[in-house]
């Protein structure tokens, strides 16, 4: 199979020159010329702040774990650092209100740690009974609009809800004892 | 092949396996038969499935499967490629003190992933010399990372003994470069004791980049954050191996995949092996001498990194593949631009080949050095162009078709002579073959959704999935857990080319050890090297690699 | 004759000039290499940014200074004045001046060899055990050649070749020089001594800073030396004079160096036991040739 091969086609080593010729000149001046990427592309992410809800779906997803998810003081951030990131975009498959953007920026190099990372702060929603936060307003918000419930039941975070569910349980049976 | 002839196949494998141990059972899961015997008979079995049936040994593992069912486990994979099948001998072991007999004299190939094993799960092998190969020197003794009591983030504070160079007594010189250098590849550490300019012998210590991503993946990751994980196993075929993992999971849970995700699967692959097998040439004629080569070869490589990223979104990683489908559809517009792409790359590609073989340097030197006998190729069970070179038909493309390959059709080239030339002839052909197989692909796309519906892994299933990388079979075991894999072996083909080395290495001259090292295409990063004269005697050792630290 | 002032003015020049240009060239070879790999490449004036560089970098030190040093700055003090002298010896009769040639080439090459030795350091050592081999084909050659050079002219001054008649003979031993200028340069096939990816980098792996900044500058004066020679030994019989030769000769020099770059581009490294040998066949059948003709047209 090998003898209508190029391996054996005779040539010389001015070949080399003939395709030089013919191909000019391909590289660029890069860093002063436009980059070579295509219109699919991916590059970093950015998070829309006004439609994040903070559910956290992207930070399930993401593999590296660039996105976390940290809750303090009654807020819940969500933390993107560019520095971790493989830019897969499986944040962006699985936003719930598409509030993540993929954009084409790859040239991320800085002196500044701090412009690696990107924040969004949500205030929470504390349990009508213990008192504890435990999802973001905007979330409530959306819990509502895509299946209405009542504010008793939204209002309690999802120990408080089972309890209260199991006690009204326990009292339509007639017992008395309460559900610890 | 017809039914039949599998029903044959499966009965004369059953029967043989009987008569060692009537007592054994099996299991026949989409290609593979997984059969379970007692430790006394696995060499038995082995000798019976290697020897006499003409098997490879694919890899071997051990798992820790206490949680399941109280015992330690060893896997050993073996492949029937001239019938398509995966053979998986399973043996338990004890799990106060797990032992297992070798099968390394019955199979050469073994070797590593035995070690693997026993550093990995702490499984002691009976019969051979023991050594530490994955875990670094100063990791603790008896801290096995595979075991499921182990979390995956445990940092044991390391021991002070650090690895040394033994220079003999006699030497004058021990010189420590690293851990850098820009023209050797991955963090090998070889040591070429040489004669003049004559290579006597060599020594191997690898594994300085073994980045625990067999514990992750079944401890922190779940199933589909797994794939990208997989794709970072390697930088140049990264693919190859999140698509191998998925694969294994969706045997494991038979998920139906649509036919559109296995052929984008199929023609990203091919991509990724043109963009490979360029590289590789073109730094192959860096090493000559021959930097126009390489230039050349880099810029018709460039328009395959530009259509990838334009199939996919990243010129490398690509990040599509998913249990179950992949993330990226293949429209009509792009199918119309990846063909344009083509045709100019072959154009230029056939050209720059009729130029790289036309200088006298690059013929002559590949000519003749880093010879693996044919013999040698098969005992250490080599993969890829590397067994391609060597006169070894095997192309799991093929032989165990996966993805979208039984729709195509194309040739596997091989050559007999076993040289440098004859991998190098082997990549050059491939190139050519790739193009053909993804405008085939491109031709017969069929229509339909790119990612399977709604689906559940079961727990506790197992399945190996195989996959041709550009520089040989990509294997991975699956045995499927909660949310993520319970088990997930990996091997990847150059682990089984490079104690071919040593053949290859022997008794050539030192200015083609780079070559000859490069043949098999090891994934590139850095090496460094430490050399060693002996003036008394004229013998030298020169040592390339990373990651020693002297003293 | 004395040296009058014209001639110590373009002797003057010349070697400045020259000493100038060297490295301007190089940045003309990296640029014609470029060309062939389809890349734009370095500006003209890049190997002057480099040497610019090196210089501005910390002067490193090296085990067993005195040696490296010491033959560091001999090998560019030879390199510089075996150009002067080359020079001189065309503009100003100078008797047996060949010979001084060819002393002057012999040390400067052993220095070049002896290099590598001095430091030590076994990749270098590795690289200077290949380059030996090479070069003492090329010098046995050379040695050969230029003493072929005088018996077939009759003539131990370099400033009278211009009055020689040219004879095939006389033109078959330039194009020796011209392949052993080609091999002492360096390139491709011939890189054997700084094949990097090949466990061997010359000197150049341990020199740094400025030391590294005077072993390339030096090398390019030397890589000019080797083109001169042949150039001026082939065109002088045809000029007539040896001024017009002199100035010719520097003319056509940054051509051949685009020549030679061009060719380094399209071969592949040879390997140290192949190029002796290939060389030494090549040698011979042109020095047959050449003694055939020499017989043939006496």
């Amino acid at each position: 199979m090998s003898e209508d091969k190029p391996a054996t086609s005779r040539s010389t080593i001015l070949k080399a020159l003939e395709i030089a010729l013919k191909t000019g000149r391909v590289t660029r001046k890069y860093p002063f010329a436009e980059p070579l990427i295509t219109d699919e592309f991916r590059g970093r992410i950015e998070i829309d702040e006004e439609k994040c809800i903070g559910c956290g779906a992207c930070v399930l997803a993401c593999p590296p774990n660039a996105l976390e998810l940290i809750e303090e003081n009654g807020q819940r951030m969500i933390k993107y650092f560019i520095g971790r990131c493989i830019y897969c975009w499986r944040c962006i498959d699985v936003c719930p209100v598409n509030a993540i953007r993929g954009t084409r920026d790859f040239e991320l190099a800085t002196d500044n740690i701090d412009d690696l990372v990107d924040i969004v702060v949500h205030d929470m929603v504390k349990c009508s009974s213990c008192g504890s936060a435990f999802m973001t307003i905007r979330q409530k918000i959306y819990v509502i609009k895509k299946a209405p419930l009542t504010e008793n039941y939204i209002d309690k975070d999802p120990k408080c809800r089972r309890e209260k569910t199991l006690n009204a349980l326990l009292k339509r049976r007639g017992g008395v004892m309460k559900y610890e | 092949m017809t039914k039949k002839s599998l029903d044959h196949v499966l009965k004369e494998y059953i029967d043989g396996i009987k008569s060692i141990y009537p007592k054994a059972d099996y299991l026949f899961s989409n290609d593979t038969l997984f059969i379970v015997v007692p430790k006394e008979k696995l060499r038995d079995v082995t000798e019976f499935i290697h020897n006499k049936m003409d098997c490879y040994l694919r890899t071997c593992l051990g798992s820790d499967e206490r949680p399941l069912l109280g015992h330690f486990a060893l896997y050993h994979i073996f492949g029937d490629d001239r019938n398509g099948l995966n053979i998986v001998v399973k043996t338990y072991l004890d799990p106060k003190k797990p032992v297992a007999p070798t099968i390394m004299d019955i199979v050469p190939a073994a070797d590593w992933c035995e070690m693997e094993a026993r550093d990995l799960l702490g499984i002691e092998f009976e019969g051979r010399k023991q050594y530490r190969l994955v875990l670094p020197v100063g990791w603790p003794d008896n801290l096995h990372p595979l075991r499921k009591d182990v979390p995956y983030n445990i940092r044991p504070r390391p021991s002070a003994v650090g690895e040394r160079i033994t220079p003999p007594k006699t030497a004058t010189a021990t010189i420590p470069v690293g851990p850098y250098h820009p023209a050797l590849h991955e963090p090998e550490y070889f040591e070429l004791y040489v004669e003049g300019e004559t290579v006597v012998d060599v020594k191997y210590r690898g594994f300085h980049v073994h980045r625990g991503i067999e514990k992750l993946g079944e401890s922190r990751m779940n199933y589909q954050q797994v794939n990208f994980l997989a794709e970072r196993i390697c930088g140049i075929c990264g693919f190859v191996h999140s698509t191998c993992y998925a694969q294994a999971v969706e045997k494991a849970a038979k998920i139906d995949v649509p036919e559109r995700a296995k052929f984008i699967r199929s023609i990203v692959l091919e991509i990724e092996r043109i963009h490979s097998h360029l590289l590789w040439i073109g730094v192959a004629a860096h090493l000559l001498g021959y930097d126009t080569g390489f230039m050349h070869a880099w810029r018709i490589r460039e328009h395959i990194m530009v259509l990838a990223e334009f199939l996919t979104g990243s010129r490398k990683t690509y990040g599509i593949n998913l249990v179950g489908g992949v993330r990226r559809d293949i429209n009509e517009d792009k199918k119309k631009q990846a063909i344009e792409v083509l045709d100019k790359v072959e154009k230029d590609y056939m050209e720059y080949l009729k130029a790289l073989l036309a200088v006298p340097e690059v013929k002559k030197r590949a000519t003749e050095t880093g010879i693996l006998p044919k013999e040698d190729a098969r005992k250490l069970s080599v993969v890829g162009p590397t067994a391609r070179g060597s006169g070894l038909d095997r192309d799991v493309r093929r032989d165990v078709p996966y993805a979208a390959y039984n729709y195509v059709d194309f040739n596997v080239p091989v050559y007999d002579s076993g040289d440098n030339l004859a991998r190098l002839l082997v990549r050059a052909d491939e190139v050519i073959e790739s193009i053909k197989i993804i405008r085939q692909l491109l031709d017969q796309l069929p229509k339909g959704p790119i990612m399977a519906e709604d689906f559940e892994i079961p727990e506790n299933r197992a399945a190996v999935s195989l996959a041709e990388a550009p520089r040989g079979e990509d294997i991975h075991y699956i045995i499927t857990g909660d949310g993520r894999p319970y088990r997930w072996k990996v091997r990847a083909p150059t682990y089984q080319n490079i104690p071919a080395l040593k053949v290859m290495l022997k008794g050539a001259p030192l200015a083609d050890a780079p070559l000859t090292i490069a043949s098999i295409d090891p994934c590139f990063s850095c090496t460094d090297r430490i050399y060693v004269i002996n003036e008394t005697s004229a013998r030298k050792i020169v040592r390339i690699g990373i990651g020693l630290c002297p003293g | 004759m004395s040296l009058d002032f014209i001639n110590a003015g373009l002797v003057l020049s010349s070697i400045t000039t020259l000493l100038f240009i060297v490295p301007i060239l190089d940045s003309i070879e990296r640029k014609v290499k470029a060309a062939i790999h389809s890349r734009i490449g370095p500006p003209i004036l890049q190997t002057w940014y480099d040497i610019r560089k090196l210089f501005a970098k910390k002067l490193s030190v090296i085990p067993n200074p005195f040696h490296v040093v010491f033959f560091l700055f001999l090998y560019m003090m030879l390199s510089i004045m075996s150009i002067t002298y080359f020079i001189t010896a065309v503009l100003v009769p100078m008797w047996n001046s060949i010979m001084v040639l060819i002393i002057l080439i012999t040390i400067l090459q052993t220095t070049f060899i002896v290099l590598p030795f001095v430091t030590s350091n076994p990749f270098a050592i590795i690289g200077a055990t290949r380059e030996v081999l090479l070069v003492l084909v090329n010098e046995i050659v050379f040695f050969i050649a230029m003493a072929l050079l005088i018996f077939f002219s009759g003539e131990t001054y370099l400033s009278s070749l211009p009055y020689i008649h040219p004879t095939p003979a006389y033109l078959i031993l330039a194009a020796i020089l011209f392949i052993v200028g080609y091999v002492s340069c360096g390139r491709q096939p011939f890189d054997i001594a700084e094949a990097e990816p090949e466990i061997a980098s010359g000197i150049l792996v341990e020199l740094t800073g400025p030391l590294l900044g005077v072993f390339v500058y030096a090398n390019l004066v030397r890589r000019a030396l080797f083109k001169l020679i042949p150039v001026y030994v082939l065109i002088a019989p045809f000029t007539g004079s040896n001024m017009y030769a002199l100035i010719t000769s520097l003319i056509i020099l940054p051509i051949l160096w685009v020549i030679y770059a061009g060719l380094a581009a399209l071969f592949g490294r040879s390997r140290v036991d192949i190029a002796p040998v290939s060389l030494l066949k090549l040698y011979s059948i042109l020095f047959s040739i050449t003694i055939i003709l020499y017989l043939v047209f006496k």
